[in-house]
């Protein structure tokens, strides 16, 4: 009989270790929504990485980003293909840098994409179920992976462009550290944030065209 | 008088389908071999693989901006077009079948890039642009300009001119009867074959040129 108290106190105790354990800030949407809001402006440069089977080395793109609450953002890349997408003041823009000029893109760029760009604001104000375009699952950490959101798409025919994206999660509470973008079949687009700091002054110009 | 119109309007087309592209002037024979040989430094040897940004210039003043990523071996031709987000826009291979046509098959293409006419002018494209002509040239000499350029001159097909100057290939430019339908010109020095910069331009119309910076090759 008593082995099975001891077994009783033992489950007990583990209980007590695991309420314990300290809580995640996205273990639900409303707290990664409000651990999304302590964020008021942030600046990061990035690296992203696209295998090809045709290549032995990784195609590596760089660039910066800048947001700054409720709306601002620049998504730049610096290297190798200049493009600057910048949304101020609910209006959107698309620059390439041509030379030492930066033109406006005005090519019938592929629709899937920005309607990407257009939702890294919502995911900026962890207010992932407030997209038309997505459907988003979280997904704790496990099996290798790190704790992340999983968009999948809504429409089918966006579907056969962007099979689904992973945002994954950064230590820091409402901040993303990676993001992954699978393709139908086997391409996989990684970004990944370096060097972020957080809650530092941008001005307006860097959400404004160059000049 | 409207036959007569017609008629006269009739062979003006019949000539200008028959016309020729101006002979090329003789040089001298022992440098013909020579020549060829510098002409074909206007591309790398195969097998290859490369990497270039692309800054298009396209008719009512758009513009856009892709990574072509292309390869060439004995498997054919590969060309991947990728949005700067990295985003495949378009996979395409063509190959040479037993039967000597080019067989091209379509991997990935999403709109805008899936058109029929979008595969076949982005495969001549990186073709002309990338891979030497097919066979020996039909003549070697000066052009009107004065240039020394070797010419191909396929039975049906398009003439390709590739013009040299003493710094090596500057130039391709192909033609259909007398008019110029593509021109690509070499700018900057070579590395194995592959040129910083190399500027593609459709004239007409519809036409359009294609800046491509060399980022990487294999």
């Amino acid at each position: 009989m008593g082995w099975r108290w001891l077994v009783a106190i033992g489950c007990v105790l583990a209980a007590g270790v695991a309420q314990a354990a300290p809580t995640v800030w996205y273990q639900d949407w409303d707290g990664i929504r409000k651990a999304a809001a302590t964020v008021k402006t942030l600046e990061t440069s990035f690296v992203q990485t696209r295998k090809l089977k045709i290549l032995t080395k990784p195609l590596v793109s760089r660039g910066v980003m800048a947001y700054r609450r409720p709306n601002d953002l620049r998504w730049e890349y610096q290297s190798p293909l200049a493009t600057l997408l910048l949304v101020h003041g609910g209006n959107v823009q698309r620059l390439i840098k041509h030379g030492n000029t930066w033109v406006p893109d005005s090519s019938a760029k592929l629709q899937a994409m920005k309607i990407v760009l257009g939702e890294i604001n919502l995911w900026l104000d962890g207010n992932f179920s407030a997209s038309r375009t997505f459907r988003p699952e979280l997904r704790p950490a496990g099996k290798g992976l790190p704790a992340h959101v999983e968009l999948l798409p809504l429409d089918p025919s966006l579907g056969k462009i962007i099979s689904r994206i992973a945002i994954i999660f950064g230590e820091r509470p409402g901040t993303v550290s990676a993001i992954d973008i699978f393709e139908e079949g086997e391409g996989v687009t990684h970004i990944a944030f370096e060097e972020p700091r957080f809650d530092m002054p941008i001005p307006d110009a860097r959400f404004e065209a160059p000049r | 008088m409207s036959d007569v119109r017609t008629l006269a309007l009739a062979l003006v087309m019949l000539c200008v389908s028959c016309a020729h592209v101006p002979p090329l002037s003789p040089i001298p024979n022992g440098r013909q071999a020579d020549t060829v040989a510098r002409c074909r430094q206007a591309f790398p040897r195969q097998p290859w693989r490369a990497t270039h940004t692309i800054f298009a210039t396209l008719p009512f003043g758009h513009n856009g901006a892709l990574i072509g990523v292309t390869a060439a071996g004995p498997e054919g031709l590969h060309a991947i077009l990728l949005s700067a987000e990295g985003i495949t826009l378009y996979d395409g291979v063509q190959a040479v079948g037993a039967d000597g046509r080019a067989h091209l098959k379509v991997q990935r293409a999403v709109s805008p890039f899936d058109r029929p006419s979008f595969a076949a002018s982005l495969m001549a494209d990186v073709g002309n642009a990338f891979l030497p002509p097919r066979g020996e040239p039909s003549d070697v000499g000066r052009n009107a300009e004065g240039e020394i350029a070797c010419r191909w001159t396929p039975p049906g097909g398009e003439t390709t001119d590739i013009e040299l100057t003493a710094d090596g290939p500057i130039r391709l430019r192909t033609l259909r009867n007398l008019h110029l339908t593509r021109q690509i010109e070499f700018l900057g020095t070579p590395q194995e074959g592959f040129f910083p910069e190399v500027r593609l331009t459709v004239p007409g119309a519809g036409g359009y040129t294609l800046d491509m910076t060399l980022v990487d090759h294999e």
